[in-house]
């Protein structure tokens, strides 16, 4: 017999798509810090108040960690919400991100406020920059007002109070349900079902600590819950982002006590894990807001573009030379 | 040209590894010294062999008799438990050391050695000859010495141990453990006829019942009061007929269990429950020499009841009982309350003596050198020197004593004697004092000549690599680093569940950069997010490791009560991997009656798996009626010949695959190939492979569809997608790192007989079948490109990489923690698995198996 045809050996279902996958780019700006300095001290000092409490409620978590989780939800809102209404600009104050084109790492990363005085200058970010999903840009004159008085850079406080409202009601719906089910993917228990509650609490924590700042800076733009989900966010001088990854990579290293055997009553779920939620939330805050590395960087995954032709189509690794030097001759 | 280099680099590497495994097992397993030949009683003096109480013996072993289950007051053994209370039974617990697997233990109880983990080995070997005890002593052997007959009823492990001992014997395989009551019955049945014969010195029964409602429903199940019950009732019977027949008048009966179970069922390690079995002694004599004791006892610690005896100690108290000599390699010592039978206390003192004399030759062979040279030395102080100068030592003392008196009984020498025993055997049994560290660190050294073989390749994969790079060489030293903490080494599956699920979200997070097709907008995250939420299903289907086995999983509260459930996911999973197959085999020749040929193989694989089922777990059968006619179809064939006819058809399938895919004619050949190949590999898989678990074989081909359906993945992401699935698979299907959980109910599956080589293969392919599934299933991953510029070779380089850490790391925290509290019971057993794991998965699947079949895309 002789031998098949290429068309015979198609795989019964469709393997892979038909054209290679296109790299994106993120679109995101990394969130300024307002220029006051109050802005600057309050956020020094509300990492070192949030850690100092949880670590004051210790005891209690140990103890009953559904009751204790529950009313801590009080404390974290309220201290979460001050913070972004006394240090951050609310979403739509700002230049959050292009809609499309390249971000230019560089002079995103110098300064934020550059950010601004671009926006007022209407530069190249601002041009392209509002897109129908985001509320427009601040006029220029409340953000030069912002800078000389006293109120800050993010407008009045009523103008701040209401997003920041408005964002933790957003924080305490939207993430909660994804984030449990992540958690329980990742290993929270599903048997006994008592602990469940556990688990969405802890989810609302990790919520307030890593996504309510979010929401009030970058609100519900969809380009930029794209560059979330991807882990793209670039770090920040205010330390939202760092404090966002450093909760989720501390909660996963959190869990490493509790398989020892050395029976202990915090060994319990879900107590490693929040402190683990906590501190790696702090020590992102630490390197980015205080010592202030990294910033304007994003996660590097070593995502490259796709060599064209990788998919199915091609047949030879002759041709498939030749593309890609043609691609990188362009 | 290096990648051919870096090919031979690997080869090379795993062949050092299983050296440098083979020469650390040497080291690291106990040595024990071994005498060849039957003990005689000392020639030349004329000692009259005192007159012994008994005269011959009924060994009623029952298969995980825990302590508890005759003393405990929810015992069902109510009669034996007023043979106790009469005096006419005397009970201890018996102490039985690791392995606690049957085996290992009737060794321990027939020679009164103390079997080391190479016997653990041997006993998923069975048949091999070197394991018998056919030219070991044992009291079975003397007893035949000395003119006896043997008849044996019961566990055909006896059989294999004893080959051609027992002149009338029937044998009861222990292959399924749904089987409660025809291995019983099978035993009971002999029992009226051999109690009526007077030509037998020993009849030994070994009861399997018990061990399987324990496997099946653990300790407490409902059958277990009933079988307790059943058992006792043999026990009446036999003391009935002790009674009333004269030549059962010095008749001894031994109650026994070879080892206990866990809270489980399982049994393997040594949780307190495995170790303790019931011991007792029963016969109407003792009722003159001994009070009664209390019977049952309410509480206890740790299943200890009455005095705790090593089971070793069996052998030298049957060989004082019945009149014979102490068989050459036992390291037990009579039992105390036993000797008290002597009246006479120079009969004890040279009972005891024997039973010295014989335990020093032993030492003798374990420690050669001491022996020689201090047995000249004087000045003996017990407490600063290493074990063999204690043993000495003590022994000296004896022998002045015994000159001094010319072996007349004193309570000091008594006392010496005593302490020289129980010194002496705690000494031998426990073993940590004989590393050969030399062999360890020779093997170490192996393994790191091999690690460094690996290397070159590896770090040059590593700079391309990026952030896979540097995920990789983490979860290596992670998991190095938890090699040395016991509780990671139980809960091994921790580690793999953890860092798969973060890779997987990492995954997500690439997926969310990238658009699927240049056109749309669409982010690739949506598959990897449905693979990571699959795989939560995967690792709570079962829950794994020790510390929680037997909590609540999804088998036990989703499935188990809705079989229902079970067996539609089992029939889409054959159904899906049908499919697959009669569509491309309709591609091979363009004609479509070539898509019945899988759809036949993939019934008749279905057929057997619901025989087998049947056969294995019939309660997930009953609950599901619709498969009644099927069950009484299939139950008219024997389960042997079913298999065969499953592995026969997917044996023709493959070739029909290799024929018309033609996978060495070009590198889109071959990633063609590989699906078809799949689907092949997965029915085989799935033939072997409980039933509980199929399910599972659905899901990992939705995850593999998903990861296929995503971007194209770099050769770096592959090597951490397939250690990580291979390794967390592994866990995900039961498995664990104690000997407990070795699934052997596949392992005869189509073999008749013994074959070692078959059984060997089909225990591994049956333990590791999910890793197996995983390693070919990422070579699907792989793009055309990959395969054919020999891209894919670091996916080679990273699993052997891998290996080469996992086995150092294992080789290293075992020379470490030598003197760990838990060598023997954690570490031990997971260096056999980490030799199943580099020796199996890594040698023969992932750089043989896989480096064979990539390899052919490379021209």
């Amino acid at each position: 017999m002789s031998s098949p045809s290429i068309t015979h050996l198609l795989p019964p279902t469709p393997v892979q798509p038909a054209a290679s996958a296109r790299l994106l780019t993120p679109t995101t700006q990394p969130i300024p810090l307002l220029p006051s300095h109050l802005a600057k001290r309050y956020s020094y000092f509300h990492t070192l108040l949030v850690v100092i409490y949880y670590y004051f409620r210790a005891s209690a978590l140990v103890a009953d960690p559904y009751t204790a989780m529950f009313l801590d939800l009080g404390f974290v809102s309220l201290a979460q919400g001050v913070f972004c209404a006394v240090c951050l600009p609310s979403a739509g104050s700002w230049v959050s991100g292009t809609a499309g084109g390249k971000i230019n790492e560089s002079t995103g990363a110098v300064a934020p406020l550059k950010t601004f005085k671009g926006a007022k200058t209407g530069g190249n970010l601002s041009g392209s920059g509002s897109s129908s999903l985001r509320k427009k840009i601040a006029p220029p004159s409340a953000v030069k007002g912002g800078s000389t008085k006293g109120e800050g850079a993010g407008g009045s406080w009523k103008g701040r109070v209401t997003p920041a409202l408005f964002s933790l009601i957003l924080t305490l719906t939207l993430p909660p349900l994804p984030l449990t089910l992540i958690a329980l993917v990742l290993g929270a228990p599903l048997y006994p079902t008592s602990l469940l509650p556990c688990t969405l609490l802890l989810a609302t924590h990790v919520a307030l600590l890593g996504f309510l700042p979010i929401f009030y800076t970058h609100g519900v733009s969809s380009s930029a819950w794209r560059d979330v989900a991807a882990a793209w966010l670039p770090f920040d001088e205010s330390g939202v982002w760092a404090g966002t990854v450093g909760a989720l990579v501390g909660g996963w290293i959190g869990a490493v006590p509790m398989a020892l055997d050395w029976d202990r009553e915090w060994q319990k779920w879900p107590c490693t894990v929040l402190w683990g939620v906590v501190l790696g939330w702090a020590v992102g805050r630490l390197v980015t807001n205080v010592a202030r590395l990294g910033i304007g960087r994003r996660i590097n995954l070593s995502e490259k573009e796709e060599e064209p032709g990788a998919g199915t189509e091609v047949l030879a690794a002759g041709p498939v030379k030749t593309l890609s030097e043609t691609k990188k001759s362009k | 040209m290096p990648i051919r280099y870096g090919k031979a680099a690997i080869g090379l590497a795993h062949l050092l590894l299983v050296l440098s495994l083979v020469i650390f097992a040497k080291g690291f397993f106990p040595h024990k010294a071994f005498l060849p030949g039957l003990a005689t009683w000392p020639q030349g003096l004329d000692i009259v062999p005192r007159s012994a109480p008994f005269d011959r013996v009924i060994f009623m072993v029952v298969d995980a008799l825990r302590s508890d289950f005759v003393y405990g007051n929810a015992s069902s053994f109510a009669f034996t438990q007023g043979l106790i209370r009469s005096g006419a039974a005397l009970p201890f617990t018996g102490h039985a050391s690791a392995p606690t697997i049957t085996m290992p233990r009737v060794k321990a109880i027939t020679t009164g050695s103390v079997p080391s983990f190479v016997d653990l080995v041997l006993n998923f070997a069975e048949s091999d000859t070197t394991s018998t005890l056919k030219d070991q002593d044992s009291w079975l052997a003397q007893l035949r010495a000395k003119g006896g007959k043997l008849v044996m009823y019961g566990d055909d492990t006896w059989l294999r141990l004893f080959p051609d001992f027992f002149d009338r014997a029937d044998g009861t395989t222990s292959f399924f453990v749904s089987d409660f009551t025809e291995v019983d019955n099978n035993v009971t049945r002999h029992i009226p006829f051999e109690l009526a014969q007077d030509d037998w010195s020993a009849m030994t029964m070994h009861f399997l019942g018990l061990d399987h409602i324990g496997h099946k429903t653990g300790p407490r199940g409902p059958n277990m009061p009933g079988k307790q019950a059943e058992m006792d009732g043999i026990v009446r019977q036999i003391y009935t007929a002790m009674e009333n027949s004269h030549h059962l008048q010095s008749c001894l009966l031994v109650l026994l269990g070879d080892h206990g179970m866990n809270e489980g069922g399982n049994h393997g390690a040594s949780s307190p429950g495995e170790v303790s079995t019931a011991l007792t002694f029963i016969s109407p004599k003792l009722k003159s020499a001994f009070e009664g004791q209390t019977s049952p006892i309410d509480s206890t610690v740790d299943y200890k009841y009455y005095d705790v005896v090593q089971q070793s100690d069996i052998v030298p108290t049957l060989a004082a009982l019945l009149g014979f000599p102490v068989p050459q390699n036992n390291l037990g010592i009579i039992i105390p309350r036993l000797l008290e039978l002597w009246t006479v206390q120079q009969d004890q003192y040279d009972l005891l003596f024997e039973n010295a004399e014989q335990i020093y030759r032993i030492s003798q062979a374990t420690f050669p050198s001491n022996f020689a040279a201090q047995m000249v030395d004087q000045g003996c102080s017990a407490t600063t020197q290493d074990d063999a100068e204690i043993i000495v030592c003590l022994w000296r003392q004896v022998l002045e004593d015994y000159e001094a008196g010319h072996g007349a009984y004193s309570s000091s020498s008594m006392a010496h004697l005593r302490s020289f025993l129980s010194k002496a055997q705690t000494l031998l049994s426990g073993t940590a004092s004989n590393y050969d560290l030399r062999s360890m660190q020779v093997g170490i050294g192996l393994g790191v000549l091999a690690l460094t073989l690996c290397l070159p390749s590896f770090t040059q994969g590593l700079r391309a690599g990026g952030f896979e790079g540097v995920a990789l060489v983490s979860i290596m030293a992670l998991y190095a680093i938890t090699m040395f903490a016991s509780s990671y080494v139980e809960e091994e599956h921790q580690f793999w569940y953890w860092a798969l699920g973060a890779y997987l979200i990492i995954l997500y997070f690439k997926g969310g950069r990238y658009a699927i097709s240049p056109e749309s907008a669409v982010t690739g995250s949506t598959q990897p997010a449905l693979a990571y939420m699959l795989f939560g299903l995967v690792r709570r289907w079962r829950q794994t490791g020790q510390k929680y086995a037997g909590d609540p999983d999804i088998l036990s509260e989703v499935v188990t009560p809705n079989p229902s459930l079970l067996w539609v996911l089992v029939v889409l999973t054959y159904a899906l991997l049908s499919t697959n197959l009669s569509r491309r085999a309709v591609t091979w020749t363009g004609a479509r009656q070539m898509g019945l040929l899988p759809a036949l193989v993939s019934t008749s694989a279905f057929l057997f798996k619901i025989a087998f089922t049947a056969a294995d777990a019939p309660e997930l059968l009953q609950a599901f009626p619709i498969f009644g006619p099927l069950v009484s179809f299939v139950s008219r064939y024997p389960l042997v010949n079913l298999a065969r006819v499953v592995f026969l058809g997917l044996a023709h399938l493959l070739a029909c695959a290799v024929y018309y895919e033609k996978p060495w004619k070009s590198a889109r050949q071959l990633q063609s190939f590989l699906t078809a190949f799949q689907d092949v590999l997965s029915i085989f898989l799935i033939t072997q492979s409980r039933t509980v678990y199929i399910p599972l074989y659905l899901f990992f081909n939705l995850q593999l569809y998903l990861l296929r359906r995503g971007r194209r993945y770099s050769v770096g992401e592959l090597g951490i997608l397939a250690l990580l699935f291979q390794y967390a698979s592994f866990f995900a299907m039961g498995g664990t790192n104690s000997i407990a959980t070795i699934d052997l109910s596949n392992a005869y599956n189509g073999v008749s007989g013994y074959n070692v080589v078959a059984v060997g293969i089909l225990t591994f392919v049956s333990n590791w079948a999910a890793p197996i599934w995983w390693a070919f299933a990422v070579c699907q991953l792989f793009s055309v490109v990959d395969l054919s510029n020999g891209g894919y070779s670091f996916l080679l380089t990273a699993l052997a990489t891998f290996s080469c850490v996992h086995a150092l790391a294992v080789m290293v925290a075992c020379t470490f923690l030598r003197e760990h509290l838990f060598i023997w019971t954690v570490f031990s057993p997971k260096y056999l698995y980490t030799a199943a794991w580099v020796v199996g998965q890594h040698t023969i699947i992932n750089t043989m198996g896989l480096g064979m079949l990539l390899w052919q895309g490379d021209r």
